[in-house]
């Protein structure tokens, strides 16, 4: 799926749009966790990717 | 006629059943590049453009072609058809970076990438329009709900090779932009995501990774896009 904003400004053009963004500001900063469980080992993929790269060239 | 059926049902259900995801590895379009850098020789000597061609023409040698039927443009981005707005552009320009996933025993055995699938991250920002306002809300309300800048990471452009459709489903893609994001926010801050969508099957998609529908614009084409957002 392309983007036609990457790079530009998002402007927004309803209400809907604005209650969306105060509701996601407003809510409680604190309760929230800074670092999420990752799902995907990102060390081990750049180990892979990096063995699989010297292979190529 | 029947057994052929069920054979091709079988052959379909194992192929999909084989698949792992462990044999897919992300590759990050910027460690191929310093790659394809490494092996130009004379890299300083030459001209801006002639290096340009170069890093283009090794890439190309390097990977399968890309196909997406349901959305050429993400072929063409992927397959360098326009030579002036592609993934390598938008690389070499930091405008943002692409991030590829890639099938490791093809591309080992054939030594060209198989891309599975692909995904750009870079950032946005959201911005009102003062001069014509939004309803319901007064021009000072405005003002102050947008004093600051609000910034934005944005997944641009995510899509899978036709080829290994069957191989990661768009949750699991979208996981991986998610990692990076969320490697990224720790170091550098910023709490919103946003993502577009043309289609419903997608939009729900998103919905159910808790995207929350932001806006619907129309395009001069007649078609509409839906921008989603997340909080991290």
């Amino acid at each position: 799926m392309a983007s036609k904003v990457m790079g530009e400004k998002i402007i927004i053009k309803s209400k809907k749009a604005i209650e969306v963004l105060e509701k996601l500001l407003i809510s409680d900063f604190t309760k929230v966790k800074i670092t999420e469980e990752s799902r995907v080992n990102l060390e081990e993929h750049r180990k892979k990717a990096s063995k699989i790269l010297s292979k190529l060239f | 006629m029947k057994k052929f059926f069920i054979h091709l049902l079988r052959f379909f259900t194992e192929r999909k059943s084989e698949i792992k995801t462990d044999k897919i590895i992300l590759l990050s379009l910027s460690d191929l590049l310093d790659k394809i850098r490494s092996e130009i020789s004379d890299l300083d000597k030459m001209s801006e453009k002639k290096l340009k061609k170069e890093i283009q023409k090794i890439y190309l040698e390097k990977i399968h072609k890309f196909s997406c039927k349901k959305n050429i443009k993400m072929e063409e981005f992927i397959n360098i058809t326009d030579p002036n707005n592609n993934a390598l552009v938008w690389e070499l320009k930091k405008r943002s970076r692409t991030y590829f996933l890639i099938e490791a025993s093809q591309t080992e055995k054939f030594g060209k990438i198989s891309i599975v699938g692909f995904f750009t991250i870079g950032l946005t920002t959201i911005d009102v329009d003062l001069e014509n306002g939004v309803e319901g809300y007064s021009k000072k309300k405005l003002e102050d709900l947008f004093k600051e800048t609000k910034i934005s990471y944005l997944i641009g452009k995510i899509a899978k090779n036709d080829k290994y459709s069957t191989m990661i489903t768009g949750k699991e893609l979208i996981d991986f932009a998610m990692e990076i994001i969320n490697e990224t926010h720790v170091k550098i801050g910023r709490n919103l995501v946003m993502i577009e969508a043309y289609y419903d099957k997608i939009v729900k998609l998103y919905k159910n990774l808790n995207f929350e529908e932001f806006q619907r614009v129309a395009e001069k084409s007649g078609d509409q896009r839906v921008q989603l957002i997340k909080k991290i």
